[in-house]
């Protein structure tokens, strides 16, 4: 029975919603741009296609900063962008969102931070050593919790 | 039921019209930011809601909704869409951002591919490692469905690390033995490399995918909507537009995760905050086993990064503010390496006794420095990385504060071995599902865990329930089947409280009252209970929960408010943190993870100690081998707790016979 379901279910999906069903196709093996156009389209190409303000992108990336799948994660991102992100470009806004948002694994995200996994290409820049630096953390400083809010709100 | 989309071009015109119209069909686009999904016409709700005016509220229809997008949520969600079921997804992050990704470890499952395996001998060990306090049909589903579940993640493609021959190479892990208990470690556990968090999620959602089930991505589900004691779906806000969104659907599946950050330390992300379990206990429902909390003895203070056992294994040593190795004291011939409640319970005692070290004399010390520099560079070397970054310190100079730390929730959502949700009706005696909701995962208490669990078994929890409930869900209902209406005024509450907090201008900040409740529950509801200890944790964490009235917020808006958000989470992890601590209190005995000083033995309807012949059965009230269930008053806050048998019997006995209770002893 369950098996006339899923044919009923595949030959429904694959005819009554042709578009749809082939947005969703075209972007399996790319599957960050199901989240919205921000991250590609077919050719894996990373497009921001939504007119953000910089005060909602900035608000944005303090989200997901904050939260993160590894607690290392939530506490190196949190404190990072309580120092830097009210003072970034565009550009290096544009560079924390590709980090924060593209790779799939946090702990890769991690260990190319920490240094222990070479970092590919696409995401070695100023940034990364940014990031690399505040984790060296050579003012020693304490990181146990995660620091105050400090973003600018957005208001519509 | 057709899955007809209208497609409209993100256009100035058609933005228009969703501002202006209160509740409006929501339109899918592949243009816009968001992927909204009309459902089909004939059942869209288009009446205009009462709620409130300043609010927009967007009304969906799904067969399936699932809260959650971590492992056992896109399993469910994954299991759904098969099936042929038009599925929601809810989920506050990204669900490779899940908190599942840091899962290192693996699943267990007895292959049989190191050497011979029999699931009866892991539902064996799952049993003893509850304490009696699991169910056993659950426990007998989940070991039984183990093989099949990891050969089904093979097939979709999770590149599990594998033995010469190409089979499923399997690890051994704590606990699990072969035989019964009688025939030595068993090697059950099967991972892909050290990434099989991750590489569940990313297979999964992929999958997922392909059946085209909606993921409405960085949306909080607020609360339930219940009526008639039925859940009818779910009410969420758009942290990227403030839009507001009640998802009506005849089956919804919690699959929210655990409330780690109740806890000052602990190793969850800062997203682990109890969302599920909170939001039953607004719909009148209660929640299972809260006191049963696992810890770990070696976190790094505050930041919550496991520091292994491996480190006190190469000789590093624990010590007091004096300086002192104070685990030659405890535990003379093992000293650093007692078991892991006995370490626990020292570091605590010799805090609460002032040789805390710290400003606030509440951690102990990790001393490495002693060992030769190679050695912790090569035998220790992550440890090195995580206490510079976190602690700031220098391994090779200094030591590393630490402290007991928070792993898991035993605790959560209590459903029956199909993943339903289930409440007990006192009067008869017998569990009642509620209609039209699931729980699985670490948000659900199903009781697989029981007082304790294994290694390895979480994932597989995940897994396996998670297909449970998708696989209940097919068998019982149909897509396309009617769903009762919403009142018109659905989620009220839940607006109001959320227009609440938004204007809050009281005297606290959330951080503050959050660090506040983290401490009680870090001092007084951790390794170290006993009934003074937890009478005043009940007591602060009530103060606390009232001065909830009194917060402070500063952003007013609605678009990426992490204020707002932050403030939500904290509602929640009160509720959970009030459960725990006043189920502890209650609890007098000390089983599996929950361990208290006054009570030091477990209490159970035969002194399993002695043969069970001539002894007189202890009647419910006066033993403790039974499942607390906590329901609790928003308002004042004030939990009540009720009680709940442990289900012996497994699913059937032909098949595999029951685990009578006896000591637990390794």
């Amino acid at each position: 029975m369950s098996n006339f379901r899923f044919c009923a279910a595949l030959l429904r999906n694959t005819f009554a919603n042709t578009k749809q069903q082939k947005h969703y196709f075209q972007n399996y093996k790319f599957f960050y741009s199901v989240k919205c156009c921000r991250f590609g389209t077919s050719s894996g190409e990373y497009v921001i296609s939504t007119p953000e303000s910089l005060v909602q992108k900035r608000a944005r990336l303090l989200w997901q900063s904050r939260k993160r799948g590894i607690a290392e994660n939530c506490l190196i991102f949190s404190t990072f962008s309580a120092k830097h992100l009210n003072n970034f470009d565009e550009e290096q806004l544009e560079s924390y969102d590709k980090l924060l948002n593209q790779p799939s694994n946090e702990w890769d995200i991690y260990y190319w931070m920490v240094g222990t996994k070479p970092v590919p290409e696409t995401y070695d820049d100023d940034l990364m050593r940014m990031l690399q630096e505040h984790c060296r953390n050579e003012r020693k400083e304490e990181r146990f919790e995660q620091p105050p809010l400090n973003y600018e709100p957005v208001t519509k | 039921m057709s899955s007809g989309v209208l497609k409209l071009p993100f256009s100035p015109i058609s933005r228009s019209l969703i501002h202006r119209a209160s509740t409006v069909q929501s339109i899918a686009s592949s243009q816009t930011k968001r992927p909204l999904h009309i459902s089909s016409g004939d059942k869209q709700v288009t009446k205009k809601t009462q709620i409130t005016s300043e609010y927009e509220v967007v009304d969906h229809t799904y067969d399936a909704l699932v809260v959650g997008a971590g492992g056992a949520g896109l399993r469910a969600a994954f299991g759904l869409s098969e099936a042929g079921f038009k599925t929601a997804c809810v989920t506050k992050l990204f669900p490779t951002r899940s908190h599942t990704v840091a899962a290192q470890g693996g699943i267990n499952a007895a292959l049989g591919n190191m050497e011979e395996d029999e699931w009866k001998w892991h539902m064996y060990d799952t049993v003893k490692g509850s304490d009696w306090l699991g169910d056993q049909d659950a426990i007998h589903y989940m070991t039984r469905e183990a093989p099949a579940a990891v050969i089904e993640l093979e097939n979709y493609g999770m590149p599990f690390s594998r033995t010469t021959e190409g089979k499923i190479y399997q690890r051994a892990f704590g606990g699990q033995s072969l035989q019964y208990g009688k025939g030595g470690q068993a090697h059950r556990c099967c991972c892909v490399a050290d990434r099989t968090g991750h590489s569940l999620l990313h297979t999964l959602y992929g999958r997922s995918l392909a059946f085209n089930t909606d993921y409405f991505i960085e949306y909080f589900a607020l609360d339930l909507l219940m009526e008639e004691g039925e859940c009818r779906g779910v009410i969420a806000l758009s942290l990227e537009d403030g839009t507001l969104h009640r998802i009506r659907a005849k089956n919804t599946v919690l699959a929210t995760g655990g409330y780690g950050r109740a806890y000052f330390s602990c190793t969850s992300a800062h997203t682990c905050t109890g969302d599920g379990s909170a939001m039953v206990t607004r719909a009148g429902l209660p929640n299972q086993d809260m006191e049963f909390v696992q810890f770990h003895p070696t976190g790094i203070y505050g930041a919550g990064c496991l520091i292994t056992e491996g480190c006190r294994g190469e000789g590093g040593y624990l010590i007091n503010s004096e300086g002192e190795r104070f685990m030659e004291r405890y535990a003379p011939t093992a000293k650093d390496l007692a078991s892991r409640d006995v370490v626990s319970r020292s570091m605590t005692i010799e805090i609460r006794e002032g040789r805390g070290c710290g400003l606030n004399k509440d951690h102990v010390f990790l001393q490495l420095h002693h060992l030769p520099p190679e050695q912790l560079a090569s035998r220790l070397p992550g440890i090195s990385e995580t206490a510079q970054i976190f602690a700031g310190v220098d391994v090779t100079r200094e030591p590393i504060p630490v402290l007991p730390t928070v792993h898991y929730n035993m605790g959560g959502v209590p459903t029956n071995y199909k993943g339903q949700v289930i409440k007990f009706d006192e009067k008869n005696g017998q569990d009642e599902v509620v209609p039209g909701l699931y729980s699985c995962g670490e948000a659900a208490c199903a009781s697989v865990h029981g007082a304790n669990r294994l290694g390895a078994n979480s994932l597989l929890d995940l897994v396996v329930f998670g297909r449970a409930c998708a696989l209940t869900i097919a068998d019982e209902h149909k897509p396309g089947e009617e769903i009762g209406e919403l009142s018109a005024n659905a989620g009220q509450e839940s607006v109001a409280n959320l227009d609440n907090l938004r204007y809050a201008n009281g005297s606290t900040s959330t951080a503050d009252l959050r660090l506040r409740m983290q401490q009680v529950m870090q001092t007084n509801a951790a390794v170290f209970r006993t009934g003074p200890v937890l009478r005043e944790g009940a007591k602060k964490i009530y103060d606390i929960y009232g001065e909830m009235s009194d917060l402070k917020l500063f952003d007013r808006g609605l678009i990426w408010n992490t204020d707002l958000v932050e403030t939500l989470e904290l509602q929640n992890l009160m509720l959970n943190a009030a459960q725990t601590v006043v189920s502890a209190e209650a609890r007098e005995e000390s089983r599996g993870a929950h361990a208290r000083e006054d009570f030091k033995d477990r209490v159970d309807e035969y002194d399993y100690n002695k043969p069970i012949e001539g002894q007189e059965k202890v009647s419910m009230d006066n033993h403790w081998r039974k499942h607390t269930l906590s329901h609790q008053d928003i308002e004042s806050g004030k939990v009540a707790l009720s009680y709940r048998p442990v289900i012996d019997e497994t699913l059937d006995a032909k098949e595999c016979s029951n685990v009578p209770p006896a000591i637990r002893s390794y």
